[in-house]
């Protein structure tokens, strides 16, 4: 042991290279460093040390280093001189990872994926220490420690007399005081004090000579008395608790064999996982106060506490009977085959519920910062677990921690309520969202909180299913309790807690989730359906808002048009409204629903100044109470934007038959004036092209679009099996109609160029009355000639004087020359504009995706004249085709 | 801890070690190795021993480095 010393100032010395009086200094220092470590630390085996250094080198990508250690090594394992070789790699691994490398916890090497699991130390497995390496100079006698930790162990019951202490111990543990691991500790650190005082370390001799009698013989009692504290987290006075590890060590000066020491250590581990587990405990809810605001905590929280509280308690039981065990055979000397208690034994029998105890620590600490659903997935990742008693805890903790979910679940399915303080559920409800916005925005999935075992589409079951029930109470006011819940309870008593994490096995949780959502989705459509009448509002919608029935739209029109002629600002809506009313009792509309009709209204959009009353008018329907959610404020805007673009095209077909009507007339007035005939087949045959223009639209629109929606969307509320599915085929219609009747975003320049071709139309109507009233104004200049020639006549005069002649003939010639080369050329201006309009349109016509609209430029331009006029349009429109003739078109326009 | 018989075989596992050393960059000396295998052997704790070595290693950096600066100056 002297050499040790020797070698010791010897290796300061030649490191450092100082003189003599330097050296003190160091070789002190080397020597405490040494001394306050274990010495003499043995590791398993050298094999697993080199592999820890080949792992380092391969880690660093030294692969070549490797292999070349690796030969090394199996040439020192043939040399025979060096005693302790796992020693000496030791001391190369630790020099290596001081110089630098990544830092590595010593001790057993933890299989990859449990480190990952669980990243904590395990110095429980610290290697156990030679008891005949260099030592401590303290000088306790036996007997002392002996009594100290008697005392000690006294000093922390909070009653002397033993068989008392335990149940008070056990108790204080159930109720978790907070103050009892600050109880624990400060004792500790008090008598860790004076033994660090009591060896300040500058060894002036060599103490090793002394070490034999400086070491404290301690007999397997105390020490089986110092671990059954140690299981219950109390520090003992050999097993002490290193605060800066994290671990329990033994005081180093207690002499013990290896052996002993490593299953001290062992057994020492069960008590830092009673800690770990305990903390959670008690910081689960400890402080409940405290923990509502934090964001965990929660029901999800406390019922994982009181399950592994339950876990604990059988374990304290267990401890509680060892502890009889060992005051049994107190006073007899533990022997080898006797009564009584042995290390051995100890770890024996604390195999169980170590690996246990283990189990909950990795729980607690998957579960340490989360709350409600997250938690309850953190804890059901570790039932997929091999090991089947692994399993069988995990599953026990688990179904507890689930209760309060399954509750909140199951009152939730069955009654709608959603009783969730902590913000646990995978429900979420927002109070704020009024009734009307209650199906789309009150409820939605927390999807942070969802259990992984629970799939996405159960989620979404669940959040219809209790949405459904409060859409039922609160939007349709139904009052009577739902019947057909019998086979919903019945499906609900057959689930346990478990069943929610255990689909694997049994399906009765799905079955429950797809029966109750099934039953309230049925309640629900019912409800809407035939009491709240939902087909009979879309028809109604359908009739008078997309202008199906006709003859009501055209009555409508017609009074209305006088009234819409004026200025917006001249409108009032009670004489709109009782315009309706006529127009309703005039027509069919007076045998409609009186439901319908109360719903049915005027409304005044915003006005500009300059608007005509046409542009503000839109008929309106009033959409409330639990309908309210299919036809949400989205809908009803698309159905206004669809109403005005409607009405607009009608008025249009109207405006078209007034100019027919006038040319007519006109015409029958022409038969007299043969040089107006070129100019009037030329105005005739715009009108028609317009009327036929319009004709196309509207068959497009009625046919293409409105029906074929329409039939979809009967024939999917006929299979919907959910409000949602209704609500969505609905939306789906809106858009379709939308869409073809060229309104949304996409085909916006479209709807523009629709516009310049109305302004078109109403220029024509203008042109149409200047021409009735020139031609009529001709006629009748001409008939006032003739019947002044003829009651001339009649009176015996001449008829006509050459003066006369001359003034008639000038009238004429002004006509021709003037009056009609005007009509001409605005006639022919507006020809050749709608001809380029048409021409545009067809072409943006053929670039839409549409197939209908593609059909739709075929009916528009059935003779081909356009195509012809076009030769873009006889081409296929490619991709580049399309680009280049949409450069053209903007380019155009 | 090495007799006649055995001596060859103690250089080899020396050169070993020797060469473990160089390989695992720990930047130790023929002398200091020989040093501290004898210690370990001895049933020092190789983690403190490390600590010990690095320990001097700083105090002779530093010693050094007050010479250099010494001798600047």
């Amino acid at each position: 042991m002297d050499a040790s010393n020797t070698l010791l100032k010897r290796l300061c010395g030649h490191v450092t290279g100082a003189s003599q009086d330097g050296l003190a200094t160091h070789f002190q220092l080397a020597l405490q460093l040494l001394n306050e470590a274990p010495t003499g630390g043995r590791l398993d085996d050298h094999n697993v040390v080199a592999d820890k250094i080949k792992r380092r080198l391969i880690g660093e990508k030294r692969l070549e280093d490797a292999a070349r250690f690796a030969s090394l090594m199996n040439r020192l394992q043939k040399s025979a001189v060096l005693r302790n070789k796992t020693s000496i790699l030791a001391f190369f691994f630790a020099l290596t990872q001081d110089s630098g490398g990544p830092k590595i916890e010593n001790g057993i090497c933890l299989g990859p994926s449990e480190a990952d699991l669980f990243p904590l130390p395990r110095l429980y497995h610290q290697p156990y220490q030679e008891p005949t390496a260099t030592s401590t100079s303290s000088s306790v006698p036996q007997e002392s420690v002996v009594s100290h930790v008697q005392s000690h162990s006294q000093s922390h019951s909070p009653q002397p007399s033993s068989p008392s202490t335990r149940v008070s111990r056990l108790a204080a543990m159930y109720t978790g005081s907070g103050g009892l691991p600050v109880e624990r500790r400060q004792p500790g650190s008090q008598s860790q004090s004076p033994t660090t005082e009591r060896r300040p370390f500058v060894p002036p001799l060599p103490k090793h000579t002394t070490t034999k009698e400086a070491m404290v013989e301690v007999t397997e009692k105390v020490l089986i008395r110092e671990l059954l504290f140690v299981f219950q987290g109390i520090e003992g006075k050999i097993i002490k608790m290193d605060a800066n590890k994290d671990g329990y060590k033994l005081d180093p000066k207690v002499r013990l064999s290896g052996s002993q020491r490593e299953m001290i250590l062992k057994l020492a581990e069960l008590g830092w996982l009673y800690i770990q587990v305990k903390n959670f405990c008690e910081w689960g809810s400890g402080s409940m106060e405290h923990r509502c605001d934090v964001a965990s905590g929660g029901l999800v929280s406390q019922s994982l506490v009181l399950a592994l509280r339950e876990e604990l308690s059988e374990y304290c039981r267990l401890i509680a009977v060892l502890e009889a065990q060992n005051q049994d055979g107190g006073d007899t000397p533990v022997s080898e085959s006797g009564g009584g208690l042995t290390l051995r034994r100890l770890v024996l029998w604390t195999l169980e519920p170590r690996t246990r105890l283990r189990i909950l620590a990795f729980l607690t600490h998957a579960a340490r910062t989360l709350s409600g659903g997250a938690c309850v997935s953190a804890i059901y990742q570790h039932l997929h677990h091999g090991d089947a008693a692994h399993r069988g805890v995990v599953r026990r903790v688990l179904s507890k921690a689930c209760t309060p979910l399954y509750l909140t679940l199951t009152q939730w399915l069955l009654d709608g309520t959603l009783q969730d303080p902590h913000h646990e559920f995978f429900i979420a409800a927002d109070p704020t969202v009024a009734d009307d916005r209650l199906w789309q925005d009150k409820y939605s999935i927390r999807w942070g909180m969802l259990p992984s075992f629970i799939s996405k589409t159960q989620a979404e079951q669940v959040l219809a299913s209790g949405k459904s029930l409060n859409f039922l109470r609160n939007v349709c006011q139904f009052r009577a309790p739902i019947s057909g819940r019998d086979a919903i309870k019945a499906a609900l008593q057959q689930t346990t807690v478990e069943s929610l994490f255990s689909q694997d096995e049994s399906n009765q949780l799905d079955h429950l989730l797809g029966l109750t959502f099934r039953e309230t989705s049925r309640h629900v459509l019912e409800e809407i359906l035939n009491r709240h009448q939902l087909m009979s509002h879309l028809r109604a919608l359908r009739r008078y808002l997309l202008l199906e029935q006709g003859h009501f739209i055209h009555y409508l029109m017609k009074i209305l048009s006088p009234e819409l002629c004026k200025p917006a600002s001249n409108l009032y809506p009670h004489n709109l409204s009782s315009l309706l009313e006529t127009a309703v009792a005039a027509t069919n509309a007076q045998y409609e629903d009186p439901d319908v009709l109360r719903r049915l209204d005027v409304r005044l959009l915003e006005i500009s100044p300059g608007d005509l009353g046409w542009d503000v008018f839109s008929l309106d329907y009033h959409v409330d109470g639990a309908i309210g959610t299919v036809f949400t404020g989205e809908c009803m805007r698309q159905y206004l934007m669809l109403f005005n673009a409607l009405w607009k095209d009608k008025r249009m077909e109207m405006i078209l038959a007034d100019i027919w009507k006038e040319q007519s007339a006109t015409s029958k007035l022409c038969r007299d004036l043969p040089e107006m005939r070129g100019v009037l087949h030329r105005v005739q045959l715009l009108t028609q092209d317009m009327v036929h223009l319009v004709h196309q639209m509207e068959y497009y629109m009625t046919f293409e679009v409105l029906e074929c929606s329409w039939h979809d969307l009967t024939t999917k509320l006929q299979t919907a099996e959910s409000l949602d599915h209704i609500i969505s085929a609905h939306n789906q219609f809106l858009h379709r109609i939308v869409a073809g009747a060229l309104l949304d975003a996409e085909s916006k320049d479209v709807r523009t160029h629709l516009r310049t071709f109305y302004n078109l139309i109403q220029n024509l109507r203008g042109l149409q009355e200047q021409l009735s009233l020139a031609v009529s104004a001709e006629v009748n200049a001409r008939k006032a000639a003739e019947t002044e020639i003829k009651a001339r006549t009649a009176a015996g005069d001449f008829g006509t004087s050459a003066e006369r002649e001359e003034i008639e003939r000038k009238r004429r010639k002004e006509f021709t020359t003037s009056v009609l080369p005007k009509l001409k050329s605005d006639l022919r201006i507006n020809d050749q504009t709608y001809q380029d309009m048409v021409q545009s349109f067809l072409l943006m016509l053929a670039q839409q995706d549409d197939q209908k609209l593609h059909l739709l430029s075929t009916r528009l331009d059935f003779n081909e004249y356009y195509h012809r006029r076009d030769h873009r349009l006889n081409q296929r429109l490619t991709y580049h085709h399309k680009r280049k003739s949409m450069g053209a078109s903007t380019f155009q326009g | 801890m090495s007799s006649d018989s055995s001596v060859v075989t103690a250089k080899e596992t020396f050169q070993i070690l020797m060469e473990m050393s160089k390989l695992l960059n720990t930047g130790l000396d023929e002398t200091t190795l020989a040093l501290c295998v004898r210690l370990c052997d001895n049933g020092a704790n190789p983690e403190a021993l490390a600590k010990v070595i690095t320990e001097l290693m700083r105090v002779k950096k530093e010693v050094c480095g007050q010479v250099n600066g010494a001798g600047a100056t």
